[in-house]
């Protein structure tokens, strides 16, 4: 299984790069590709390489949807083994679940929620509460955003 | 309040990447409606407002080496405040292996104020982080390691923004 990657110098700068961003231009690979010091056409080449090698995921805009008044939640279940396979279905269905996670720990199963309004966030967590079998649920809402950002680079 | 076509420039971007092409918003903008400058005026006033932080580049952390990731929750309650914003700025914002960091309101059951995600390479990587982190002050914590994503995709902002 390949899963590690010796990228050369150039490719580990590009992957920093990209994280940090990309302008919001007619052309935002241009810039980049003017910071390496090489055309448009052969970043866009390293990107479409890197997409194909799994490395890079996507390109997009991350938001902030707190600034429209957005609330979120994570919440953690503890689930009985027997009905992990359930309960993960029934939060997969759940359209403002964003991540959901088996984690090693009494409380097993966590995941993250959104919604327009903090009345809206409660009658989606009534709902999915009553659905749940689970033992046990605590509901930890977001109180300030310290950090929201992935900074990676390979090898 | 957002305009209409600005949800429905969000409600677009929510759920297609830029396109690795010379001119990734041309396409975008038929579909919207606009034209190419237009909306780049109105991904540019969206950045301006927050409610966009930036276009970047999603790495697969997994792919890069990352195999390890751990939710650690903290009580920072003991600390003073200068202590606290000292902890998460020094020892999480700024580690780079951090990618999530959040204040919660914390609950019965689960008494821990202050949440991040760590995406390390070993367990034994995680443990070193959070010894090093919680050394100096005696602040509680708990590793809680991901064993199995369940669910992780990208949320149509629809349901949001109506």
């Amino acid at each position: 299984m390949k899963t590690r990657y010796c990228l050369d110098e150039n490719m580990n700068r590009l992957m920093l790069a990209l994280q940090a961003g990309l302008p919001i231009a007619a052309r935002p690979y241009q810039d980049l590709a003017a910071d390496f010091g090489v055309s448009e056409t052969e970043i866009l080449r390293r990107l479409v390489w890197l997409k194909k090698q799994g490395l890079l995921k996507r390109i997009n805009f991350s938001f902030d949807l707190s600034k429209l008044g957005v609330v979120s939640a994570l919440v953690g279940c503890r689930i009985a083994g027997p009905d992990m396979g359930r309960a993960a279905k029934i939060i997969a269905a759940c359209g403002q679940v964003t991540h959901n996670y088996a984690r090693r720990h009494r409380l097993n199963m966590w995941f993250t929620i959104s919604a327009a309004s903090p009345r809206r966030l409660k009658e989606i967590l009534t709902r999915l509460n009553s659905a749940l079998p689970a033992e046990e649920t605590v509901v930890l809402s977001t109180e300030k955003i310290y950090k929201l950002r992935f900074r990676f680079h390979a090898g | 309040m957002l305009g209409k076509r600005e949800k429905d420039v969000l409600i677009y971007f929510s759920r297609q990447d830029a396109a690795l092409c010379s001119r990734p918003f041309k396409k975008a903008a038929v579909k919207l409606g606009l034209t190419e400058n237009r909306l780049l005026a109105v991904l540019r006033d969206l950045q301006a407002k927050g409610v966009i932080k930036n276009l970047r580049g999603v790495i697969d952390h997994r792919q890069a080496g990352y195999r390890t990731n751990a939710l650690i929750a903290w009580n920072t309650r003991g600390l003073r405040p200068a202590e606290k914003d000292d902890f998460i700025q020094a020892r999480l914002v700024s580690d780079e292996r951090i990618s999530h960091c959040y204040q919660r309101q914390s609950q019965p059951g689960f008494d821990y104020d202050v949440f991040a995600m760590l995406h390390a390479k070993s367990a034994a990587e995680v443990k070193r982080f959070v010894r090093e982190t919680t050394r100096q002050k005696k602040i509680a914590h708990e590793i809680l390691f991901t064993e199995q994503e369940l669910k992780k995709e990208k949320m149509s902002f629809k349901d949001l923004l109506e």
